[in-house]
């Protein structure tokens, strides 16, 4: 749906959408050791991005996100490789 | 044929007989598997297998999601008369896992591990993981030609379930061929498995022995059976009831708190836009199961059309290759209402009016099923208890394990039954399973369940979702009783205000003075992968 968004606004939307499901946090902080957000919260909020962008990444790629920036960098990847 | 010479691949080629088009889908992954593609592609594993070195006995690891090589390369071991064992993935950064993956590796003997294409970017933590074994990637298992397979019997070892291991270290189960098969007749027995219309959905890992064993016994009677990731369920579990709705499947299982998430996940008005009067057995089981969850999720399904008989709460372990106890069919969920101090105090199940402070709920699990016979024993000389009198649950029977692996102290009584740690009691020849041995407390000579204080307080609304659990700590002069709750309030005076709470609620309902109460921060408590709490590990919250 948003294949055309610039790099720029996916950062803003992605990174929006984790801060409102687990609070205001840095781009590099390690999202697992946040007090109170657990690996559900994780996936929940993942899957929010997912549906935004009409993209599935792979689990085993999930499980190696830590950080708001390594979100927004699969999903770039994501959406470019469904761009093409 | 003697029960001697039955095997998984034997059934399974036997199935794809006369069922030739029948289709495993992998939803995830898009793929469709027709079972005569599975015995051949089997067949072809094993041959590329057996060229890797893997022979009769061996014990092989399996490190794979939710995907048709799971499947493969299981009936591929069969065939080799070789031995599964399967592997937990990763699913966070922080919990011990290529630890864990080496102790397990260590106890069975593995050294040669299947290993998925998915887990290529994770090259760093699988070098640690597996360091010491060899790794066969799955994708490079699939071009054997020709060659000859071993005889193999059904005294075979076919799988080394690894459990959960909730209140101790993990423990290889060994499952041979007949113990299998055996298990997986109880289970179609049980519900009638492969009625006209019947299709089996399974999204739990197949790592675990639920996720395995429910699904073979939905392969091997050929009917068709959907997979997803356990990911895909609990990302966005209304999307997969609708997809279970959608596809009309009849039997799926799961333990309680996902009956949780399901309720959770569909707000009311969206209900009856779902179409659920297909399913016909949804297994509760692997964990606790709480009347109130039950209630809760019937009442609101009903105008979906899910009807209160599929509800089937049920009884298993890995050691019983699954199943001991099911209802029958076709009835509704029915709970023993039982008063509390009694129960814990006088081993006794004393029904109790539902209406009273004093009673607590325990769902009925029914009876053995084919295969399996039960018994309640005193837990200290395995003598035989009667109805409503509380002991150990034992079990015997063609689908219970040999023991386990290695040299550790086996599961076994001197008569040759199966001890489960359970506690339970026969009630009009039902099962009904109480609480676990370890984990009852005693203090100054009387018996305190853990369920029974973490059902009082659970409910306080600054009890986060309601995660708490109790457990017994100190020497024998000493001993107290922890309660240890998660909270999300922070103020130092509000969060002794809470701590006296919880205090003055236990005592007023149990007298039970010997008791502490620790606050910890929201998912502090330690839990299991499939997220039930570890009362026995909390005990490093306490300082």
């Amino acid at each position: 749906m948003k294949a055309t968004d610039t790099g720029e606004s996916i950062a803003e939307t992605v990174s929006g959408l984790i801060r409102q499901a687990v609070g205001d946090v840095a781009d590099d902080t390690d999202l697992r050791m946040i007090e109170g957000v657990d690996s559900v919260k994780v996936l929940r909020v993942i899957a929010a991005v997912e549906r935004t962008y009409d993209i599935e990444l792979e689990d085993e790629e999930v499980f190696a996100l830590k950080t708001i920036d390594d979100v927004v960098r699969s999903v770039r990847a994501a959406v470019e490789a469904q761009g093409l | 044929m003697s029960d001697n010479g039955r095997t998984l691949h034997g059934e399974l080629d036997r199935t794809a007989r006369s069922q030739p088009g029948q289709l495993v889908s992998f939803v995830n992954e898009r793929v469709e598997l027709r079972l005569d593609e599975l015995c051949a592609q089997s067949r072809s594993m094993a041959l590329v297998m057996a060229e890797s070195g893997v022979r009769r006995g061996d014990r092989v690891g399996l490190m794979l999601a939710n995907e048709p090589a799971f499947l493969i390369s299981l009936v591929a071991l069969s065939r080799l008369g070789a031995c599964a064992c399967p592997l937990s993935l990763p699913t966070s950064g922080r919990d011990g896992y290529a630890e864990k993956v080496q102790g397990i590796l260590a106890a069975a003997g593995v050294r040669q591990v299947v290993v998925s294409r998915k887990l290529a970017r994770l090259k760093s933590l699988l070098a640690q993981a597996l360091a010491g074994v060899s790794q066969l990637p799955a994708d490079e298992l699939a071009h054997g030609e020709a060659g000859e397979f071993p005889e193999v019997s059904g005294d075979d070892d076919l799988i080394v379930q690894f459990t959960s291991g909730s209140t101790s270290r993990p423990k290889g189960v060994r499952l041979r061929q007949t113990n299998l098969l055996a298990g997986l007749d109880a289970i179609r027995l049980g519900v009638d498995l492969g009625r006209p219309g019947d299709r089996a959905g399974v999204w739990l890992p197949l790592f675990h022995d639920m996720g395995l064993v429910g699904m073979l016994a939905a392969v091997v009677t050929g009917i068709p059976v959907s997979i997803w990731s356990p990911s895909s369920f609990v990302k966005d579990p209304a999307r997969w009831l609708r997809e279970v709705s959608d596809g009309g499947h009849t039997a799926c299982a799961m333990p309680n708190f996902a009956y949780d998430l399901l309720r959770q996940a569909v707000p009311a008005d969206d209900v009856p836009g779902y179409d659920l009067s297909r399913w016909r057995v949804a297994f509760n089981g692997a964990e606790p199961i709480a009347a109130d969850s039950v209630a809760a999720f019937l009442a609101h399904f009903e105008p979906a059309g899910f009807r209160p008989e599929a509800m089937l709460p049920v009884y298993g372990l890995a050691e019983a290759t699954l199943a001991v106890a099911f209802p029958p069919l076709g009835r509704e969920p029915k709970v023993d209402w039982v008063d509390r101090v009694t129960l814990a105090e006088s081993a006794l199940a004393v029904p109790r009016d539902s209406a009273s402070s004093g009673a607590r709920p325990v769902v009925a699990l029914g009876g053995p099923v084919a295969g399996i016979e039960f018994r309640i024993a005193d837990p200290k000389n395995d003598g035989v208890l009667g109805e409503r009198r509380v002991g150990e649950v034992q079990v015997q029977g063609a689908p219970v394990t040999p023991g386990y692996v290695g040299t550790q102290e086996q599961p076994l009584t001197v008569d040759g039954w199966l001890r489960t740690g359970d506690l339970g009691y026969l009630a009009d020849g039902e099962l009904h399973v109480t609480g676990r041995i370890k984990e009852m407390m005693i203090v100054r000579g009387v018996n305190y369940y853990p369920e029974d204080i973490e059902a009082l307080i659970r409910a306080d609304a600054e009890v986060y979702r309601r995660r708490c659990v109790a457990f017994i700590e100190g020497s024998e002069a000493a001993e107290r009783i922890v309660l240890v709750a998660e909270t999300t309030v922070d103020d130092d005076d509000e969060r002794s205000r809470l701590r006296e709470r919880l205090r003055a609620k236990v005592i007023a309902e149990t007298g039970l003075e010997q008791l502490a109460v620790t606050l910890v921060g929201p998912n502090s408590i330690p839990r299991t992968s499939s997220g039930k709490l570890k009362r026995l590990e909390s005990n490093r919250l306490v300082v």
